[in-house]
């Protein structure tokens, strides 16, 4: 038997619908819905509930692959018997914005690579990534970070809004399946389908205002080599060590875990919940010592991970450019703004003398 | 069998409540310890020694004192129940605005009366705290957790994070962003943040998270249409008397 995969089909839009009925009956569906004036990824219970048209939602995907407070464990304290309540669900997450992608996909690297986190590895065998294109905000630089676009092969299926239908991109054989099982849903893919495909690209490429893109060009070392820049401080000056943008983050990873007793004693659940290096607490040692004792020292210690260590842990920015810390910073501090000071080029200046 | 006290001083009793709506918890309790001194659930008096005390309210008359002296001799570990405990509490509030003999002319209308009275003061003031549960009203789920703990020989773990982790970490649209105010970003969590789920800012009724940029906090309440003043009183209503303005010219800030 010949094996192959097809590289694209189209799906009218009218049969979306049916495709996420199909879905639902299927796996667990999750979608993004609208709740009030925000957007939040939920497990679907009606799919006309899915809102196609989002800018972002407040919480990335990343909390149905790693639940933001955890069970890892429960023991007795006299027998020393673990236990683990730990069950992942065939589940489909669906809509997913390219940016989100590419964030899942530095999860992927952080949680798979070097020691792999074996709940991590079966819960994600277990979750299809279905995602939709999108057009930017003020707040999007996802062009500046390359992640403007779906890559690698971390996805299944990739829907580009083309007019009338959607061209679905098929990432991976599970993505195929899907289009197999769905086959009387999807039509083969014919020139102007390309064209059309083509020119949404672009569309999305022009529809970017370059005043709200940060120049990432040799970041990591401009992050270095402006370790002392007063920047940090002025910019710190007005964080309130909230936590919002990490915890908002779609590549943030952090955590931390304590030991929690029932009443009598004999079971001892280990709970896990996300942390955030913006907390004074993140680096507490024993003898009350902090290591990033100062809020300077830890707004820049954000930077630093993101443009920085990530790049030393797994060869990648730590930043997908999805704009949530920007939009959801009650400070309204935002990540483009502190890299344009740190560059310190009055950048409509630049481009005149260079005109 | 583990004797627990649970007594009141001036307070509205709110957090005792609390306490006893833990119905599920107070069930597997009573097979575990005994509540020997839980006067607002129980009859009867109790003089013996103690091994875990929670006290609910602040001290504001002698009476006040002379129990909490006394109970601190008689327990072994004292636990501060709710905001009036920790911190003194909502009538601790405008501490620094008047002397003590204004508010006492003001509520009783004469200076001279039959017996001492303070200014509303959390119970540090008077006696060593081992633990502070503060809230208005405590947390449930604290409480238990906190019991669990102590009954089994652990130390209870509290991070002071902001209560906009747990706001944020539940979706909420964020109010500050909405012109709402809200004192989340320099509010002790533990509460689940339930106020701005629902549509109303934090009120900061568990006093501040560690290192709190008051400064930055009253500029943006400030840029939501409060007064200075009206945004200092906002942060005062629960932080009471130990509230200073506290931002980035400070250790650890
Ligand atoms: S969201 Fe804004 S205020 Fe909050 S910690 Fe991050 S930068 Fe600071
Ligand atoms: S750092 Fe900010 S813009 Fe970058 S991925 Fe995280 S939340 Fe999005
Ligand atoms: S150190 Fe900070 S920026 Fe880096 S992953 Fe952890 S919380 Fe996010
Ligand atoms: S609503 Fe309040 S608590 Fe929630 S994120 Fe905004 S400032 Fe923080």
């Amino acid at each position: 038997m010949e094996f192959h995969i097809d590289r694209a089909k189209v799906l009218p839009k009218a049969n979306l619908w049916e495709l996420l009925e199909g879905l639902k009956k299927r796996y667990k569906l999750i979608a993004p819905v609208k709740e009030g004036e925000k957007f939040a990824f939920r497990e679907i219970s009606d799919v006309s509930s899915v809102e196609l048209n989002y800018t972002r939602t407040i919480l990335p995907p990343k909390k149905f692959l790693l639940p933001y407070r955890r069970e890892r464990f429960s023991y007795d304290p006299e027998t020393m018997e673990f236990k683990s309540s730990f069950k992942a669900e065939e589940q489909v997450i669906f809509g997913i914005h390219s940016c989100d992608l590419h964030g899942i996909s530095i999860l992927d690297s952080i949680h798979l690579k070097e020691n792999p986190d074996p709940r991590y590895l079966e819960v994600r065998r277990k979750t299809i990534l279905i995602g939709i294109s999108c057009f930017p905000d003020e707040y999007c630089f996802c062009l500046s970070t390359g992640t403007a676009f779906p890559d690698g092969a971390n996805w299944d299926l990739f829907l580009t809004d083309v007019g009338p239908d959607y061209f679905v991109s098929i990432g991976s054989p599970k993505g195929d399946e899907i289009v197999l099982t769905f086959k009387h849903l999807f039509r083969e893919i014919e020139k102007e389908d390309l064209e059309l495909y083509k020119r949404s690209t672009a569309k999305k490429k022009r529809a970017f205002n370059e005043e709200n893109l940060p120049d990432l060009e040799r970041i990591s070392q401009l992050i270095e080599l402006e370790y002392d820049s007063p920047v940090w401080e002025e910019e710190a000056k007005r964080c309130l060590g909230c936590g919002t943008c990490t915890n908002t983050c779609p590549t943030c990873f952090c955590y931390t875990s304590v030991d929690v007793p029932d009443l009598t004693g004999k079971e001892v659940k280990r709970i896990e919940f996300i942390t955030s290096c913006q907390y004074p607490y993140y680096s507490l040692v024993a003898g009350e010592h902090y290591f990033k004792p100062t809020r300077t020292s830890r707004f820049r210690h954000r930077y630093y991970h993101k443009f920085v260590g990530y790049p030393y842990q797994i060869e990648k920015l730590g930043c997908v450019g999805c704009g949530r810390c920007t939009a959801e910073c009650p400070a309204g501090i935002s990540m483009v703004k502190t890299i344009k000071r740190l560059r310190g080029v009055d950048e409509k200046e630049l481009r005149e003398v260079t005109e | 069998m583990v004797k627990v006290g649970i007594v009141g001083l001036t307070g509205c009793s709110g957090c005792q409540c609390e306490i006893l709506n833990c119905q599920d918890a107070l069930l597997k309790l009573l097979t575990l310890v005994d509540f020997a001194l839980f006067p607002l659930a129980k009859d009867g008096e109790f003089d013996g020694e103690l091994d875990l005390l929670f006290v609910e309210g602040s001290v504001s008359t002698f009476l006040d004192k002379e129990k909490l002296l006394k109970l601190r001799e008689k327990a072994k570990i004292l636990v501060a129940v709710g905001s009036c405990a920790c911190y003194g509490g909502v009538q601790a509030q405008r501490n620094d605005e008047a002397e003590l003999e204004q508010m006492i002319r003001e509520v009783y209308g004469k200076w001279e009366l039959p017996f001492e009275l303070f200014k509303p003061s959390p119970l540090s003031d008077f006696v060593e705290v081992d633990y502070f549960l503060p809230g208005c009203p405590v947390d449930k789920k604290q409480f238990v957790y906190t019991v669990a703990s102590l009954l089994n020989g652990v130390k209870p773990f509290f991070p002071k994070l902001p209560v906009c982790h747990e706001c944020k970490l539940s979706e909420n649209e964020c109010l500050l962003l909405k012109g709402v105010p809200c004192q989340g970003p320099v509010s002790y969590a533990g509460c689940g943040a339930p106020c701005t789920a629902k549509g109303v800012g934090c009120q900061g009724c568990r006093g501040d998270c560690d290192f709190p940029n008051h400064q930055e906090m009253l500029s943006l309440l400030t840029q939501r249409g409060l007064s200075y003043e009206d945004a200092v009183k906002f942060l005062k209503v629960f932080r009471g008397n130990s509230f200073k303005v506290r931002g980035l010219n400070e250790k650890g800030a």
